[in-house]
Protein backbone atom coordinates (compact mmCIF):
# COMPACT_ATOMS: atom_id res chain seq x y z
CA UNK A 1 0.00 0.00 0.00
CA UNK A 2 2.90 2.77 1.02
CA UNK A 3 4.62 1.48 -1.93
CA UNK A 4 1.65 3.29 -4.27
CA UNK A 5 1.74 6.18 -2.37
CA UNK A 6 5.59 7.16 -3.36
CA UNK A 7 7.00 5.91 -6.49
CA UNK A 8 11.07 6.61 -7.49
CA UNK A 9 10.98 6.23 -10.85
CA UNK A 10 14.16 6.90 -13.59
CA UNK A 11 13.01 8.32 -16.57
CA UNK A 12 14.83 8.41 -20.17
CA UNK A 13 14.77 10.73 -23.15
CA UNK A 14 16.26 9.76 -26.25
CA UNK A 15 18.11 12.24 -28.70
CA UNK A 16 19.86 12.40 -32.16
CA UNK A 17 22.45 14.71 -32.23
CA UNK A 18 24.47 14.62 -35.81
CA UNK A 19 26.12 10.99 -35.41
CA UNK A 20 25.84 10.81 -32.04
CA UNK A 21 22.40 8.97 -29.80
CA UNK A 22 22.44 10.51 -26.40
CA UNK A 23 20.24 9.16 -23.51
CA UNK A 24 19.05 12.13 -21.08
CA UNK A 25 18.06 10.24 -17.59
CA UNK A 26 16.17 11.52 -15.00
CA UNK A 27 14.66 10.51 -11.46
CA UNK A 28 11.75 11.64 -9.95
CA UNK A 29 10.85 11.18 -6.51
CA UNK A 30 6.71 10.91 -6.36
CA UNK A 31 4.56 11.00 -2.96
CA UNK A 32 0.97 10.84 -3.78
CA UNK A 33 -1.51 11.16 -0.44
CA UNK A 34 -5.11 11.27 -0.89
CA UNK A 35 -5.46 15.15 -1.10
CA UNK A 36 -2.23 16.30 -2.37
CA UNK A 37 1.08 15.76 -3.60
CA UNK A 38 5.26 16.61 -3.95
CA UNK A 39 7.49 15.44 -7.21
CA UNK A 40 11.00 16.06 -7.11
CA UNK A 41 12.64 15.69 -10.60
CA UNK A 42 16.29 16.20 -11.38
CA UNK A 43 18.45 15.14 -14.00
CA UNK A 44 21.15 12.43 -13.64
CA UNK A 45 22.56 10.74 -15.80
CA UNK A 46 23.86 11.74 -20.16
CA UNK A 47 24.83 8.20 -21.74
CA UNK A 48 26.75 9.13 -24.96
CA UNK A 49 26.71 6.31 -27.92
CA UNK A 50 28.70 7.73 -30.85
CA UNK A 51 28.72 6.83 -34.48
CA UNK A 52 31.60 4.06 -33.99
CA UNK A 53 30.08 2.54 -31.04
CA UNK A 54 31.51 3.75 -28.08
CA UNK A 55 29.70 4.48 -24.82
CA UNK A 56 30.19 7.30 -22.10
CA UNK A 57 28.00 7.87 -19.35
CA UNK A 58 28.46 11.31 -17.98
CA UNK A 59 26.66 12.29 -14.26
CA UNK A 60 24.97 15.36 -13.88
CA UNK A 61 26.62 17.06 -10.81
CA UNK A 62 24.49 19.80 -8.98
CA UNK A 63 27.45 22.00 -7.92
CA UNK A 64 25.18 24.37 -6.21
CA UNK A 65 24.05 21.68 -4.30
CA UNK A 66 27.19 19.81 -3.00
CA UNK A 67 28.52 23.27 -1.88
CA UNK A 68 25.78 23.98 -0.29
CA UNK A 69 25.42 20.94 1.77
CA UNK A 70 28.97 20.87 2.34
CA UNK A 71 29.13 24.41 4.05
CA UNK A 72 26.45 23.80 6.44
CA UNK A 73 27.95 20.55 7.71
CA UNK A 74 31.40 22.57 7.72
CA UNK A 75 29.33 25.33 10.03
CA UNK A 76 27.46 22.45 12.36
CA UNK A 77 30.73 20.65 12.36
CA UNK A 78 32.62 24.12 13.13
CA UNK A 79 29.83 25.07 15.77
CA UNK A 80 29.93 21.58 17.63
CA UNK A 81 33.66 22.03 17.84
CA UNK A 82 33.74 25.20 19.00
CA UNK A 83 30.78 24.03 21.46
CA UNK A 84 33.63 21.21 22.61
CA UNK A 85 36.58 23.52 23.24
CA UNK A 86 35.04 26.39 24.89
CA UNK A 87 33.38 23.95 27.24
CA UNK A 88 37.01 22.49 28.58
CA UNK A 89 38.32 25.70 28.45
CA UNK A 90 35.55 27.11 31.06
CA UNK A 91 36.01 23.77 32.71
CA UNK A 92 39.71 24.64 33.35
CA UNK B 1 -37.48 14.12 23.98
CA UNK B 2 -34.48 14.17 21.68
CA UNK B 3 -35.30 15.18 18.13
CA UNK B 4 -34.06 12.85 15.68
CA UNK B 5 -32.05 14.57 13.07
CA UNK B 6 -30.98 13.14 9.27
CA UNK B 7 -28.34 14.56 7.01
CA UNK B 8 -30.21 14.96 3.57
CA UNK B 9 -28.72 13.51 0.97
CA UNK B 10 -29.91 13.73 -3.01
CA UNK B 11 -32.94 15.30 -2.16
CA UNK B 12 -32.60 18.39 -4.54
CA UNK B 13 -34.47 20.93 -1.54
CA UNK B 14 -32.51 19.59 0.81
CA UNK B 15 -29.47 18.84 -1.02
CA UNK B 16 -26.21 19.73 0.80
CA UNK B 17 -22.68 20.30 -0.40
CA UNK B 18 -21.28 16.99 -2.28
CA UNK B 19 -17.63 16.62 -1.86
CA UNK B 20 -17.90 13.64 -4.52
CA UNK B 21 -17.11 16.08 -7.09
CA UNK B 22 -14.78 18.09 -5.70
CA UNK B 23 -12.56 15.07 -5.07
CA UNK B 24 -12.63 14.38 -8.49
CA UNK B 25 -11.60 17.46 -9.59
CA UNK B 26 -9.18 16.82 -7.01
CA UNK B 27 -7.89 13.70 -8.46
CA UNK B 28 -8.02 14.78 -12.18
CA UNK B 29 -5.43 17.93 -10.92
CA UNK B 30 -3.24 15.89 -8.92
CA UNK B 31 -2.78 13.45 -12.00
CA UNK B 32 -2.03 16.61 -14.14
CA UNK B 33 0.04 17.64 -11.48
CA UNK B 34 2.75 14.60 -11.22
CA UNK B 35 3.24 15.19 -15.20
CA UNK B 36 5.79 17.02 -13.76
CA UNK B 37 7.90 13.90 -12.87
CA UNK B 38 8.00 14.05 -17.01
CA UNK B 39 11.66 13.60 -18.42
CA UNK B 40 10.80 17.09 -20.28
CA UNK B 41 9.88 18.81 -17.09
CA UNK B 42 14.03 18.45 -16.13
CA UNK B 43 15.55 18.77 -19.39
CA UNK B 44 14.84 21.65 -21.91
CA UNK B 45 14.36 22.21 -25.31
CA UNK B 46 17.79 22.55 -27.31
CA UNK B 47 18.99 24.84 -28.89
CA UNK B 48 21.44 24.88 -31.92
CA UNK B 49 23.68 27.07 -32.90
CA UNK B 50 25.99 26.00 -36.09
CA UNK B 51 27.40 22.57 -35.23
CA UNK B 52 27.43 23.44 -31.16
CA UNK B 53 24.09 21.85 -29.19
CA UNK B 54 22.98 22.82 -26.14
CA UNK B 55 20.33 21.36 -23.85
CA UNK B 56 19.20 23.40 -20.93
CA UNK B 57 18.92 21.12 -16.84
CA UNK B 58 17.36 21.85 -14.19
CA UNK B 59 15.83 20.39 -10.73
CA UNK B 60 11.97 20.89 -10.42
CA UNK B 61 10.21 20.31 -7.13
CA UNK B 62 6.55 20.59 -6.67
CA UNK B 63 3.73 20.00 -3.96
CA UNK B 64 0.36 20.41 -3.51
CA UNK B 65 -2.12 20.06 -0.90
CA UNK B 66 -6.07 20.53 -1.44
CA UNK B 67 -8.87 20.35 1.39
CA UNK B 68 -12.64 20.04 1.74
CA UNK B 69 -15.15 19.87 4.11
CA UNK B 70 -18.66 19.53 4.86
CA UNK B 71 -21.59 19.79 7.29
CA UNK B 72 -24.93 19.88 7.87
CA UNK B 73 -28.24 18.77 9.46
CA UNK B 74 -32.15 18.38 8.08
CA UNK B 75 -34.47 19.50 11.26
CA UNK B 76 -37.70 16.90 11.02
CA UNK B 77 -38.72 19.03 14.01
CA UNK B 78 -42.56 20.99 12.63
CA UNK B 79 -40.81 24.24 14.22
CA UNK B 80 -38.14 23.74 12.31
CA UNK B 81 -38.18 23.06 8.43
CA UNK B 82 -35.06 24.15 8.21
CA UNK B 83 -32.00 22.91 6.24
CA UNK B 84 -28.67 24.00 7.48
CA UNK B 85 -25.79 23.22 5.90
CA UNK B 86 -22.15 24.19 4.53
CA UNK B 87 -19.00 23.02 2.26
CA UNK B 88 -16.10 24.61 1.65
CA UNK B 89 -12.51 23.52 0.20
CA UNK B 90 -9.13 25.14 -0.25
CA UNK B 91 -5.68 24.19 -1.93
CA UNK B 92 -2.76 25.36 -2.80
CA UNK B 93 0.64 24.49 -4.56
CA UNK B 94 3.82 25.57 -6.11
CA UNK B 95 6.77 24.77 -8.44
CA UNK B 96 10.04 25.55 -8.13
CA UNK B 97 12.74 25.03 -10.53
CA UNK B 98 16.33 25.59 -10.44
CA UNK B 99 18.99 25.16 -13.41
CA UNK B 100 21.71 22.48 -12.61
CA UNK B 101 23.70 22.39 -15.71
CA UNK B 102 23.97 22.80 -19.28
CA UNK B 103 24.86 19.90 -21.81
CA UNK B 104 26.87 20.73 -24.77
CA UNK B 105 26.99 18.48 -27.50
CA UNK B 106 29.36 19.10 -30.45
CA UNK B 107 30.56 17.07 -33.39
CA UNK B 108 33.16 15.52 -31.60
CA UNK B 109 32.13 15.33 -27.69
CA UNK B 110 29.76 16.10 -25.56
CA UNK B 111 30.09 17.58 -22.02
CA UNK B 112 28.50 18.84 -18.81
CA UNK B 113 29.08 22.70 -18.07
CA UNK B 114 27.51 23.03 -13.91
CA UNK B 115 25.57 26.04 -13.58
CA UNK B 116 26.51 27.93 -10.53
CA UNK B 117 24.56 29.41 -7.99
CA UNK B 118 27.33 31.64 -6.24
CA UNK B 119 23.93 33.61 -4.23
CA UNK B 120 22.63 30.32 -3.10
CA UNK B 121 26.75 29.10 -1.86
CA UNK B 122 26.99 33.07 -0.41
CA UNK B 123 24.00 31.94 1.78
CA UNK B 124 25.14 28.80 2.91
CA UNK B 125 28.46 30.25 4.05
CA UNK B 126 26.99 33.05 5.80
CA UNK B 127 24.62 30.69 7.84
CA UNK B 128 27.38 28.30 8.57
CA UNK B 129 29.72 31.39 9.80
CA UNK B 130 26.12 32.10 11.85
CA UNK B 131 25.91 28.76 13.37
CA UNK B 132 29.93 29.19 14.75
CA UNK B 133 29.15 32.43 15.52
CA UNK B 134 26.22 32.06 17.87
CA UNK B 135 28.08 28.75 19.19
CA UNK B 136 30.93 31.22 20.33
CA UNK B 137 28.50 33.98 21.94
CA UNK B 138 26.57 31.01 23.55
CA UNK B 139 29.58 29.70 25.31
CA UNK B 140 30.92 33.03 26.07
CA UNK B 141 27.77 34.06 28.24
CA UNK B 142 28.31 31.10 30.24
CA UNK B 143 31.89 31.68 30.87
CA UNK B 144 30.61 34.56 32.68
CA UNK B 145 29.96 34.06 36.31
CA UNK B 146 26.57 34.83 37.66
CA UNK B 147 25.75 37.49 40.44
CA UNK B 148 23.69 35.49 43.08
CA UNK B 149 21.29 37.78 44.51
CA UNK B 150 22.34 37.58 48.45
Amino acid sequence: MAASFIRFETRTLPIIAGNQRIVLQARALQIRLPFGGFVWNRPAIVRVRSADGRNCVLMVRDVTRLAQIALLALGIAGSILIGFTMRNSIRR
Amino acid sequence: MTDEITIASGAKSGRLFDPTNSIATVDKMLDRFFETARVEAVYGSPVQNGDTMVIPSAEVFSGMGFGVGTGGALGKDTADQGIAGGGGGGGGGSVIARPVAAIVITPNSVRIEPIVDVTKIALAALTAVGFMIGMMARMKGKSVPRLRNS
